[in-house]
């Protein structure tokens, strides 16, 4: 008998949403063959089996979304080997389920424990007034008191000192927002997905919790969209994007300017990332995704544009696993294919930097004898961490995208 | 200061209270020529003569209400119950009477008197002689209760319940006339209505009492600071008025606390104090509010079931331990 648990999937992955059974009860698994659909923040994935033999149990029920680690099914040796019915394999880890969501009726663990019925925390009266003086989740805290497994002051005092020995370098999630239903005018509700979940509560953390300030460069584009051409012509059957030339002169300004390819640990501590991985965002019908491309430090204009070219088809076909969308050191946002001038975008925790591309248009310059010429210019906005990049720092690394970009020979060095 | 028992310091108090005001007087059984059955009126009526120390017939109803009468005419009658178990045949005139005229008469007619007497559980005395009322008492809107734990408290709320324009219940207990304490010989110390007193301070949970049980949870109190716990003990020395403010000072600092009293658990005085303490201190509670008390049988007689029904200092440590788990 096997246990089936919610995989991790992913880097701040803590929790699953079953969107599919492939098996049933009774079905033989081979290893490495999917058992089910399982939808996370950032994408919908199939989960292999890791372990051969026949289901024998369904635990959690479509739709259902539970905790990492918790037991989703059962695995047999054989199509009617009995599940065990021990202690230590109730689904105690399970979420809360999305609302309106049927849940299976689980059994639940009979020992002492603080967590009752409905999910009901018992704590006593002063440990909920110091978690809410702390900020500390009681639901989160492991009780001591009363031979009952009951949250007393003790318990959150010493959640809360763990937390500042500790500390967690992303911000705990902004409190729940009271629902306006009653003072909007009248419309139809709908609930979010998972991924535009995601998207809010990532974007809110980042605008609460990371002081941005922007800079904004022009760039004269002529040479780099001429070079484009000459390129597009000789390298037959590939195409090499504006973007492309963009990410190659990102990446080699973070070469020279390390202090940008950085991420706030703590309080006390900067962490520089050892690769410089740079997120494309894309946006999809359903939402924004921002696949990485890993290790560009060493990587040539060509093999940057293949790697973008490749990530960009898995976004499009949904392929997209939680790996392909971690470990981003450094984001580039372009919505100058829309026409847009300029824009400021908003840094994707933990990363320092993200640079807004706009279009690259015609304008009436001054030359450099003085007289109106017109010339492709294309305007990038850098938002940057203070807490990690100062104003100087963030304006010699656009002076050397700016540089790379108007002497563009330099990307394909 | 002078060292002297509870019963002496209760005997002084009348004594300088009836040198002060020659409107107080006292009567009850056996309180003038046998001077009293636990020797508290000692010596009274040969010093302030029969008409001041009144002895009087078997009939608590009716010293109940000559004391209650005389108490409306403007005298100051100190009216000793044998027990306070007797005074159950005088319920009608202390609840009927002596705590309501003063209302019922829009404040006209005012009722001075003290009923006093030994209270509480203990000496083999069996089902109808021991026995902790208080509750009953406390229940009465109209009426003062106090019961003192020390000899200084003795005399003191003693002399302030003699000079209180209302009629008090005033229970001593027999267990304490013998235990002796320092008290002050000053004739105009009182110690006035209200003003609980902690007689040992803590940190870690709170052990609320008033008589005898004072003393069961200061022993209790050593104890636990042999065990690592820091307890608190408040002595409430009235139950009417009762002196929230010290009790919630003390909860707000230990986060937990014990209610402990002899009387039967069922509607006892710990169980307002506990629902008053969940009231008015809920948010600084770490544990449930437990309370302490004798079991709710009548007093056996046989002295191994009469001490497993009265609550001792082994019961009040259980009940912090468990708080303080």
């Amino acid at each position: 008998m096997f246990e089936i648990r919610m995989p991790k999937m992913g880097d701040g992955m803590t929790e699953g949403t079953l969107r599919r059974w492939l098996k049933q009860v009774g079905d033989a698994v081979k290893v490495e063959e999917p058992i089910a659909e399982i939808q996370t923040d950032k994408a919908d994935v199939e989960m292999p089996a890791e372990d051969a033999g026949y289901i024998v149990q369904i635990v959690a029920a479509e739709g259902e979304t539970v905790a990492v680690g918790a037991v989703i099914a059962y695995l047999g040796a054989t199509a009617d080997e009995k599940p065990v019915a021990s202690a230590a394999a109730q689904p105690a880890a399970r979420a809360a389920a999305p609302a309106g969501t049927a849940r299976a009726t689980a059994p639940t663990a009979s020992a002492p424990t603080a967590q009752a019925a409905g999910g009901r925390v018992k704590s006593s009266p002063l440990a909920r007034k110091k978690a809410g003086e702390l900020g500390v989740d009681i639901s989160a805290v492991t009780g001591t008191g009363g031979g009952v497994g009951r949250v007393v002051a003790r318990d959150v005092e010493a959640a809360a000192a763990a937390r500042t020995a500790a500390p967690v370098a992303a911000p705990s999630a902004p409190a729940r927002q009271p629902s306006r239903a009653g003072e909007l005018p009248p419309g139809r509700d709908e609930s979010l997905s998972r991924m535009r979940k995601a998207i809010a509560r990532r974007t809110t953390e980042s605008k609460q919790t990371i002081p941005h300030f922007y800079l904004v460069m022009p760039i004269d584009m002529d040479a780099a969209l001429d070079l484009l051409v000459s390129l597009n012509a000789q390298w037959q059957g590939e195409k090499i994007t504006v973007n492309d030339l963009v990410i190659k002169a990102c990446v080699m300004a973070l070469v020279r300017h390390p202090g940008v390819n950085c991420a706030v640990v703590d309080d006390d501590t900067v962490r520089f990332f050892d690769s410089i991985n740079v997120g494309i965002a894309v946006g999809t019908d359903d939402g924004l995704r921002i696949p990485i491309l890993l290790d560009l430090g060493r990587k040539t204009l060509r093999e940057i544009s293949q790697a973008a070219r490749a990530m960009a088809g898995k976004t499009r076909n949904g392929e997209l696993t939680p790996q392909d969308m971690s470990s981003g050191t450094f984001t580039v946002s372009n919505l100058g294919m829309f026409g847009i001038e300029e824009f400021s975008a908003i840094i994707s925790p933990p990363q320092s930097a993200i640079l807004a591309v706009g279009a690259a248009a015609p304008e009436v310059t001054v030359g450099a004898d003085g007289a109106f010429v017109a010339r492709r210019r294309m305007r990038v906005t850098l938002s940057c961490d203070h807490r990690t990049v100062d104003g100087v720092l963030g304006a010699r690394f656009l002076q050397e995208i700016k540089g790379m970009l108007e002497s563009p020979l330099n990307l394909l060095a | 200061m002078a060292l002297m028992r509870y019963a002496e310091a209760l005997r002084l108090a009348m004594a300088e209270e009836m040198e002060r005001d020659p409107s107080v007087f006292i009567c009850g059984e056996e309180v003038g020529q046998y001077q009293g059955t636990f020797r508290v009126t000692e010596g009274l009526m040969q010093r302030f003569g029969r008409d001041r120390v009144v002895d009087t017939p078997i009939s608590e109803i009716g010293i109940a209400g000559m004391a209650t009468g005389a108490a409306m005419a403007g005298l100051r009658p100190i009216a000793e119950f044998m027990t306070w178990s007797f005074a159950l045949s005088a319920m009608d005139q202390i609840v009927n009477h002596a705590a309501k005229i003063t209302y019922m008469s829009g404040g006209r007619i005012q009722c001075p008197v003290v009923f006093r007497g030994p209270a509480g559980t203990g000496n083999q005395l069996s089902a109808q002689h021991s026995q902790s009322l208080e509750a009953w008492f406390m229940h009465v809107p109209g009426l003062k209760v106090a019961m003192p734990a020390t000899a200084a408290d003795a005399k003191g709320l003693l002399k302030y319940a003699i000079r209180d324009p209302n009629p008090v219940i005033f229970m001593e207990h027999a267990g304490l006339y013998s235990q002796r304490g320092e008290v002050p010989e000053d004739p105009d110390f009182v110690i006035p209505f209200g003003q609980a007193a902690i007689v040992r301070e803590g940190t870690d949970v709170t052990l609320v009492a008033y008589s005898h049980m004072v003393s069961t949870c200061l022993k209790a109190a050593v104890s636990l600071h042999d065990m690592g716990i820091s307890a608190e003990v408040i002595d409430l020395r009235t139950l009417t008025p009762l002196d929230m403010d010290t009790v919630l000072a003390s909860v707000a600092k230990t986060h937990r606390a014990v209610v402990t009293q002899e009387e039967w658990l069922n509607v006892g005085a710990a169980a307002e104090i506990a629902a008053r303490i969940g009231e008015m201190g809920f948010d600084d509670l770490d544990a449930p509010v437990l309370r302490v008390g004798g079991a709710d049988v009548p007093m056996p007689y046989a002295k191994k079931l009469e001490s497993a029904a009265i609550p001792n200092e082994q019961d009040v440590i259980a009940a912090a331990l468990r708080v303080t788990d």
